[in-house]
């Protein structure tokens, strides 16, 4: 099971992230990134945790341990 | 994609071996209840669902479940074991006594695609016929979703909301929020406005006072002021230096949090019941788990029973729901204590400075030291551990005198003692407008990516709703049609799955009812009715994507169907189900020989279970090509037996031949109406059949098809005297049964074609039935 040809999970994170790319475009493009692999399998605590801290770090805020 | 044979070896109720040989064809599974017939619907439905079977989850863990699908008597290390041979190659599943169950198959990669099978749309059981009608309308749509199509998609969509809860948990954006909230209104305190020079120009006026000179650097500047009022305060006597105390006492405000405690205890109180902490910290746990796991099932905690996850979910988020106002007021109380905790600290703090010494030795003030000794005494449990009410009365009631005096003392401050601590308040607010400014800014960042979070998932629910409409209005249109076929006049329309109004994971059927809407099919609707429309989803559901091309398994699904829509689903199985692998299991002898005689020989195959015995003989599978062959094998050794059978497959076999020919009949109330005798539809049938019964002949014309008639008038009377006891009460001699066996059997096979071979009502047109070939007719 797949993306179908209506489908383009890359597509739908540009199109919605529009005010986000003015603050900071690295953020978008990670988000991106993920949308090929992370986002696409299931996604643990671990992980999503880990790329909840990711987008945070890009955005400039710092995520204490 | 086709069976062509299915075998248990000590799998449920077989012995060593049970086998059904179908060869790509339909099967029908005759049984009495408890000959095996499920068992072969377990070992279908094991294979499917890598080795789990729902019935027996209730009662047996995925561990467990080894040992009731092993027959008891399996011999030791022996497996035991299921084959399903498809026209691609076979699966096996193999179930040893102590290793794991392995499956396998051949070709290799056969296994994964039946394991990609969705059982909901290949199996359906007897007590499952209504289950998805009864099911809550969010379990309705769990149920549906892998049939959407959706699965990965919502995967995607749990995935962006998983992203955002950790997006805000690992900001901490609710404590940046609560700090920053708090910051504003310190700093609006002493600031009419927020806007930089604004507050420049304040910070200017105020270090004026103190001679300070102020450059752009205001950090540099209020860290001065708070120098110099450090040294006019070292200055100052120590009565004096009193006043700044009780001002740090006053900030304190520790009798407005304990009144606060005290209300929102009582309302805790008020909604409190005695095992809502238990079942909180159950729900937490449980909460914990949901967030946490990541399979489709999961043992219910209370009961062991194997639950879908989507189910378990729904129901540990409903309880929460419904504890929120209680969760909420023990929260506030955890906060509102733990800020008491620390007020009585810092007062404790306080109070121990050298400033009080000599002020509390006066004798005026020897009630407020007496307070303040009960208060140091006082020791406050944890936030999050229960506080005995007496002792925060105490604490109250000690507080009061000293507050009480302080007010007075104050009323004396000095004018300088109280410019210096607001000046002192002033510089140090003005310090933490930094801070402030930076929260705000780090606060929009988080905002705008949770934002944005909210919008990809908003926009995969978006897509998600238009792909799952789009299928719900495929799986209608079939529900529809097959619903028109199994009940043409019956006032129930409409039929549709849609979306729940106000929830992104429900569904709900609406259908009209003479006209109206119903709002709740499954609390109006009959249990016939809900179980034709449970078949009709089903089937519906089973048309679904590639499932259309897989086998289908009807396991006793008739029960609670009367004689008329039982004909109506043979007619189902003949048009829209002809081109479907279909298995039927069936307990009912009448269905079964109706089935019999019904269902296309080439496109079906019949097999009849015998009683089951004991595990050592387990399910004996025999095949039944024709009921007469089974006569003449019981000719031979038990002539009296064998005329039985005939007169039983006749019995069974002409009311439904009556049925498909539109025989007229006289209605005779109650059972009789069903209960008439062969001799009785012979006698309808001879006579109706020389207007009603033709022939083509050579020359293309129509004639009567007069030998049947004799035949039957032949068959008439055999049956009928074989039905006298005393014509055949002494010895019965073979040539006699023969000659019935031969008669009946030619009986019925002058409904059939002699060209084509099909039955006379295989095609209509108008009012008259033909055979395939039209060569003969019934008028």
């Amino acid at each position: 099971m797949g993306e179908s040809e209506d489908f383009k999970l890359e597509t739908i994170i540009s199109e919605s992230s529009e005010k986000l790319k003015e603050i900071s475009e690295d953020t978008v493009n990670h988000l991106i990134e993920s949308s090929k692999n992370v986002l696409i399998g299931r996604l643990t605590p671990s992980r999503s945790r880990k790329l909840a801290r990711e987008l945070l770090e890009k955005l400039g805020i710092e995520v204490s341990e | 994609m086709k069976i062509q044979k299915m075998e248990l070896s000590w799998f449920r109720g077989a012995a060593d071996s049970a086998v059904i040989n179908s060869k790509s064809k339909s099967i029908v599974i005759y049984g009495d209840n408890s000959s095996g017939k499920s068992s072969f619907a377990d070992a279908f439905e094991f294979l499917i669902t890598k080795g789990k079977i729902k019935h027996l989850a209730h009662e047996y863990s995925d561990r467990d479940l080894r040992n009731c699908v092993r027959n008891t008597e399996v011999p030791l290390s022996t497996p035991s074991g299921i084959t399903i041979t498809f026209d691609e190659g076979h699966v096996t599943a193999s179930i040893p006594d102590e290793e794991r169950v392995s499956f396998s198959s051949d070709p290799p990669t056969l296994i994964n695609h039946i394991q990609s099978w969705n059982v909901n749309q290949h199996l359906l059981r007897q007590n499952e016929v209504s289950d998805f009608i009864e099911l809550s309308k969010s379990r309705k749509y769990s149920m549906l979703s892998p049939l959407l199509g959706l699965s990965y998609y919502e995967q995607i969509a749990k995935n962006i909301e998983s992203l955002k809860a950790q997006v805000e948990s690992q900001s901490k954006l609710n404590y940046l929020l609560g700090e920053n909230d708090s910051l504003q209104t310190e700093i609006k305190g002493y600031f009419k406005s927020l806007d930089e020079q604004d507050i420049k120009d304040e910070i200017r006026r105020v270090s004026k006072k103190y001679s300070i000179e102020a450059g752009d650097d205001i950090c540099e500047v209020c860290e001065h002021g708070l120098k110099i009022l450090e040294e006019k305060y070292v200055d100052f006597e120590p009565d004096i230096r009193r006043y700044t105390s009780f001002e740090n006492l006053k900030k304190i405000d520790m009798l407005k949090n304990i009144e606060e405690y005290q209300v929102i205890e009582i309302e805790k109180r008020e909604i409190e019941d005695s095992i809502l902490d238990h079942r909180i910290n159950v729900l937490e746990d449980s909460e914990k788990i949901v967030e946490l796991y990541d399979q489709d099932t999961i043992l219910c905690p209370a009961c062991g029973r194997e639950i879908s996850f989507d189910q378990f979910k729904e129901h540990v988020t409903n309880e929460l729901a419904q504890l929120s106002d209680y969760r909420q007021r023990k929260n506030q109380l955890t906060e509102i204590k733990r800020k008491i905790t620390m007020d009585l600290s810092r007062f404790n703090d306080i109070i121990q400075e050298e400033n009080f010494e000599k002020w509390l030795d006066l004798p005026e003030n020897a009630v407020v030291k007496s307070s303040i000794e009960k208060i140091e005494q006082i020791k406050l449990p944890e936030s999050d551990k229960i506080w005995e009410n007496q002792r925060v009365q105490q604490l109250q009631g000690a507080l009061k005198p000293i507050l009480k005096q302080m007010e007075e003392e104050l009323k004396t401050e000095p004018p300088r003692v109280k410019d210096l601590i607001h000046d002192r308040d002033f510089f140090q607010t003005a310090l933490k407008i930094p801070r402030y400014k930076e929260q705000i800014e780090s606060i929009t960042k988080i905002k705008v990516l949770i934002s944005s979070l909210d919008m990809i998932f908003d926009n995969i629910r978006n897509f998600i709703a238009e792909v799952s409409q789009n299928t719900l209005d495929n799986i209608s249109a079939d529900v529809r049609r097959i619903w028109e076929r199994l009940h043409p006049d019956d006032p129930i329309e409409e039929i549709s799955l849609v979306p729940s109004e106000g929830h992104e994971k429900a569904i709900d059927i609406s259908l009209k009812f003479f006209g109206k809407d119903l709002a709740s099919p499954r609390m109006t609707l009959s249990e016939g009715y809900r179980n034709s429309l449970g078949l009709s989803i089903f089937l519906a559901f089973a048309n679904q994507g590639d499932a259309k091309n897989h086998p289908i398994m009807l396991d006793d699904i008739v029960s609670s169907l009367d004689t008329n829509h039982r004909g109506m689903i043979v007619d189902l199985l003949n048009s829209e189900l002809a081109s479907r692998q279909i298995i039927l299991l069936t307990h009912d002898d009448s269905w079964y020989k109706r089935l019999l005689i019904r269902l296309d020989k080439t496109k079906w195959t019949f097999y009849k279970l015998l009683p089951w015995v004991d595990p050592q003989t387990g399910i004996r599978v025999t095949p039944t090509h024709s009921t007469f062959t089974e006569a003449r094998i019981l000719l031979k050794d038990n002539p009296r037996a064998a005329g039985n059978a005939v007169r039983a497959i006749m019995d069974s076999t002409l009311p439904s031949v009556a049925q498909n020919v539109e025989l007229g009949l006289p209605f005779i109330s109650g059972p009789k109406n069903d209960d008439r005798t062969n001799y009785v539809f012979f006698t309808n049938f001879i006579s109706e059949a020389n207007e009603r019964f033709q022939i083509k002949n050579e020359q293309e014309s129509w004639m009567t098809r007069t030998n049947a008639i004799e035949c039957w008038d032949e068959a008439k009377k055999l049956l009928h005297a074989w039905s006298n006891p005393p014509s055949h009460g002494g010895i019965i001699a073979p040539a006699e049964v023969n000659r019935l066996i031969e008669v009946c059997e030619s009986a019925l096979g002058y409904f059939k074609c002699p060209e084509c071979g099909t039955n006379v009502w295989r095609m209509k047109d108008g009012d008259i039935y033909f055979c395939r070939c039209s060569k003969i007719r019934w008028k």
